[in-house]
């Protein structure tokens, strides 16, 4: 037992040090530059009027690609949403990914479809695509239905890319709820650059539980009723308006959420497509196609807009977040390894020196440490060598330094989009940041290392999201 | 993100050093027949110091098996020492070794054998006594006596808390103040709305009311009659939207449009262009002009839409001389400015500009508007060693429609990339000119790729006639893929 402190003892006093200043650092610094960004961010946006890139030339033409598997509950509402988006030159692919329920009848039947004769060019191997549809009805004729063989999430994506030949592709959870100028919004950043090629842009994601929605759109914001579902709106704004937009200034964005983001279609073709061997797709794409610009020496940026653009509803129960995490954890790991090449590689600049050290460090391998740390606490604890008043104090400040970083994130909120319009919701968020660290923190930690878990024995299983249609929502 | 509890790391140090010997003291361990006289004596050091690091009070005990903390520099064996200044010391609690049974675990009393040692020399230390302290002097003796680490983070704690409380109160502050200013806007919007709209449409006694000058002394009416007048204002054309202008001077609220363009900060300034652009004031137009080519992305397209609006007879001059890349965003909004002012200028002007985004510019424009005469210029642009403009005045000479430039597009097919490729079948499928039959067939059978494939198919179906009769043969004959891809083309529901 001894020797084990010893040991345990040597590699605290030389590496532990330094890692725990180093995280808490490395937080300060994000909030202080995504402040700066998003001051500057709302300066430039406060009178630009996006109505004008519609009847432009310059209007760079999207597709939007939404792969669907059961979800025949929602998909026709879905879908309604989707095409009355603001934009002019966009069309709307919708992925039929081999559901086994009615979904491909429902849309079929509701927007007069027929089969048409599509030459598909497997550009990207795929499964196959069992038949193209187009809508008889005009109205529709943004439209378009591919029906194909089950093959998870990247390889509807991946078919999408293939039909597709627009310049840029949106991707996009079928079952999310766009604002009406989106797009718009993700495509300013494409014409803005005028240095280097913008050949990604992401969105921040925003929580939909207990929100009103009528036709596709939401009418009433509410913070969730839901705990589980109201620690995610804290931890959502947390993550984008602070991490990714310090991020995104860095140029060393390695996630582009793949509920809402806009890519370079040749980018991407070139550097692969998805890879649908993982179940962090959206990640693994972004860290490919970053590869794919530095290996050619092409300037490039990846950019994120703070506007909320996309609403979804999240898990509101422990099991299905549990099975979420648990994907995220391993997508994460399996990218990482994937492109183990970059850890500390001065070659790929940003990306090599900091976004993967960083994920590598304090995504992946802090709820490990931690987990061990608090272990290592227990043994020494049990020996009966503890230091009370400096552990209370510790305690504390890691509790106040969650609570003040959550009320910081709560206050860019507040200054930029203020969603959340009641006087009580900003209290009850404030309280929300209380109770966190103490009950939502340790059971993600516990889904990371259940993550971690199945990584190792290679349980490679779709943890499938169970979600609510918005229907049964609107008939209340 | 893992806002983590991995402080805990941090602690591990503390208690580490708390399970070993700290270097400042040795330990004793107490064994049976001792006391702390007794053991005072052993080490050389004078009783009352060895109760003071072990905190031992008047009535204390002490166990068989239990630590005693004896200072080390202190130990001279069996000699009286000079002892310093009583030095501060974390604490240490006399911990019971767990190992020995209760049984063994006898009190000692501390006085009861002093008398068995009385022939040992008495160390003599002075009696400080000491008043029971203030609280607060407790709370500083305890921080002043803790080690530096201990102190940090004590503080960062303290600033944690009071920021925590800080940004709710400037939370809450800001809705309060949002919530009044709105109460006052939401007062007056609805009373300049109908004072406009009189303005417009009815007979109106030329001034503006005096009332009305005096509240637009207050930044809030300002901002909301300036905001309702720039709006309506941007919705409307010809006499009416000359008549906002009119009120806008009447009303003084140049000066303010000046003042916000001649201020230090990016984003005011901007705005003031933009007002000074939209209600034609010309007097400035020396501080737009110098900020035509600023680096400051958002000045610059500001800047630029105001020369546009402001110099209707030769708008986009600065395109003379420019002398950064101009975005697409930024070209974008010269395009939405010049449609404002209702003029299209001959874009010949610019078209071997030397700045690439102004060509690329320039090009795109003679297309969009069908500048027929510059196709001969544009035409030679196809030659040009950057890979985008070729493709912009492939796409521009597309948009035109016009089929002389057909010959010269198809010899540039041959060394261009695939992606020019492309651009370049779908401009000649806009020309539909009968010449290209052959070029599309030959791309159908024989390219590679096949989506140029698929879009030559496309381009020989829009030419009707002859091409249609060619394409039925060719399916005759043709394998499944080259069948697949003329259904593909023919089927016009896609």
């Amino acid at each position: 037992m001894y020797y084990i402190i010893k040991i345990l003892n040597f590699l605290i006093e030389n590496g532990i040090f330094v890692y725990a200043i180093a995280i808490f650092l490395s937080y300060v610094i994000m909030a202080i530059i995504s402040g700066f960004e998003m001051i500057r961010y709302m300066r430039k946006n406060s009178f630009v009027d996006y109505s004008t890139i519609i009847s432009s030339p310059y209007a760079p033409p999207v597709t939007i690609l939404a792969p669907a598997y059961n979800e025949g509950n929602t998909i026709v509402e879905n879908i309604r949403s989707l095409l009355s988006i603001h934009y002019s030159d966009f069309e709307v692919i919708v992925i039929n990914d081999g559901s086994k329920d009615d979904s491909l009848d429902k849309i079929i039947a509701h927007y007069q479809l027929e089969k048409v004769d599509f030459m598909v060019n497997y550009i990207i191997p795929t499964k196959p695509v069992r038949g193209i549809y187009k809508s008889t009805n005009k109205a529709y004729s943004k439209l378009l239905v591919i029906d194909k063989e089950n093959g998870g999430k990247a390889d509807s994506l991946n078919a999408g890319i293939n039909i597709s030949n627009k310049k840029y592709f949106a991707g996009i959870d079928v079952d999310c709820i766009l604002e009406e100028d989106a797009l718009l919004k993700m495509v300013k950043p494409i014409l803005e650059d005028s240095e280097s090629r913008v050949i990604a842009t992401g969105g921040v994601i925003r929580i939909a539980n207990s929100c009103k929605v009528k036709d596709g759109k939401i009418i009433e914001i509410n913070l969730p009723k839901n705990l589980i579902a109201r620690f995610q709106v804290l931890e959502y704004t947390r993550a984008f308006l602070m991490g990714r937009m310090a991020w995104s200034r860095l140029n060393g964005l390695l996630l582009i959420s793949g509920a809402f983001g806009v890519f370079d279609r040749e980018i991407v073709l070139k550097a692969g497509g998805y890879d649908h061997k993982t179940v962090g797709e959206d990640m693994e794409l972004i860290v490919r196609m970053r590869r794919y610009m530095i290996e050619n020496e092409l300037k490039y940026r990846i950019v994120y807009i703070p506007d909320p653009l996309c609403w979804t509803e999240v898990p509101d129960n422990i099991r299905v977040l549990s099975r979420q995490r648990n994907r995220w954890t391993r997508g994460t790991m399996e990218t990482l390894f994937k492109h183990m090449t970059l850890f500390f590689n001065p070659k790929y600049g940003n990306l090599g020196m900091l976004g993967h050290p960083y994920w590598f460090f304090f995504e992946w391998l802090a709820p490990i440490i931690e987990t061990i740390g608090i272990f290592y606490f227990i043994l020494v604890f049990a020996i009966g060598n503890a230091d009370w008043p400096f552990f209370f104090l510790l305690l504390g400040f890691t509790y106040l330094f969650a609570v003040t970083y959550s009320a910081w994130a709560i206050l860019f909120e507040e200054f930029t989009f203020a969603r959340y319009r009641q006087k009580r919701d900003v209290f009850r968020l404030l309280l929300i940041s209380l109770i966190e660290p103490l009950f939502y923190h340790p059971l993600n930690v516990w889904f990371a290392l259940r993550g971690n878990f199945h990584y190792l024995i290679g349980n490679i299983s779709w943890g499938k999201m169970e979600k609510k249609g918005f229907t049964d929502k609107i008939k209340k | 993100m893992y806002i983590p509890l991995l402080i805990f790391w941090l602690l591990f140090q503390n208690i580490c050093v708390a399970a070993q010997e700290s270097p400042e003291f040795t330990n004793h361990i107490v064994r049976e027949n001792e006391n702390v006289y007794r053991i005072s004596l052993l080490y050389g050091v004078p009783i009352d110091s060895v109760k003071r690091w072990n905190n031992l009070d008047a009535k204390y005990k002490i166990l068989v098996g239990g630590n005693l903390k004896i200072r080390k520099q202190l130990i001279v064996s069996g000699q009286s020492i000079k002892i310093d200044k009583p030095t501060a010391e974390t604490s240490l609690v006399v911990i019971p070794d767990t190992t020995n049974s209760l049984k063994n675990i006898r009190t000692i009393d501390s006085l009861a054998d002093n008398s068995k040692y009385n022939y040992l020399p008495i160390l003599s230390e002075p009696i400080v006594k000491s008043k029971e302290p203030y609280f607060f002097e407790k709370v500083l003796y305890f921080y002043f006596k803790t080690k530096y680490v201990f102190k940090t983070v004590l503080l960062l704690n303290l600033f944690f808390i009071l920021s925590v409380i800080i940004l709710l109160i400037v939370i809450l502050f800001r809705r309060i103040k949002d919530g009044y200013i709105n109460i006052r806007k939401s007062k007056c919007l609805d009373r300049y709305r109908d004072f406009i709209t009189d303005w417009l449409y009815e007979t109106h006694s030329p001034n503006v009311p005096e009332s009305l000058l005096n509240e637009l002394k207050d930044w809030v009416y300002r901002d909301v009659f300036t905001a309702e007048l720039l709006s309506l204002h941007s919705n409307l054309t010809g006499d009416s939207a000359d008549k906002l202008v009119k009120l806008f001077h009447l009303a003084g609220l140049k000066k303010y449009s000046i003042r916000k363009a001649f201020h230090s900060s990016w984003y005011v300034k901007a705005k003031g262009f933009r007002e000074l652009a939209q209600m034609k004031i010309t007097e400035e137009s020396g501080l737009i002009f110098k900020y035509l080519n600023s680096r400051n992305d958002i000045l610059r397209i500001e800047a630029q839409m105001a020369w546009i609006q402001l110099n209707p007879n030769d708008p986009l001059s600065f395109f003379d001389n420019p002398k950064v890349y101009l975005s697409e965003w930024g070209l974008l909004n010269s395009l939405v400015s010049l449609k404002k002012i209702d003029a299209v200028p001959d874009f010949g002007r610019w078209l071997s500009s030397l700045n690439k985004s102004v060509a690329l510019f320039a090009i795109k424009m003679s297309g969009v508007f069908k500048q027929f005469d510059n196709v001969d210029r544009v035409t030679n642009r196809l030659d040009d060693s950057d890979m985008d403009i070729r493709q912009a005045a492939i796409c521009a000479l597309g948009k035109m429609a016009i089929p002389a430039p057909c010959h010269r597009l198809r010899q540039l097919f041959k060394t261009e990339e695939i992606i020019n490729k492309s651009e370049i079948i779908r401009s000649l499928t806009m020309m539909s000119d009968s010449s290209n039959i052959p070029f599309f067939e030959e791309v159908m059978l024989n390219e590679t790729d096949i989506s140029l494939r698929i879009l030559s198919a496309k381009g020989l179906v829009a030419i009707d006639g002859i091409a249609d009769n060619r394409l039925n043969s060719l399916f005759g004959e043709a394998d499944p893929v080259l069948k697949a891809i003329i259904i593909h083309a023919k089927d016009n529901r896609i």
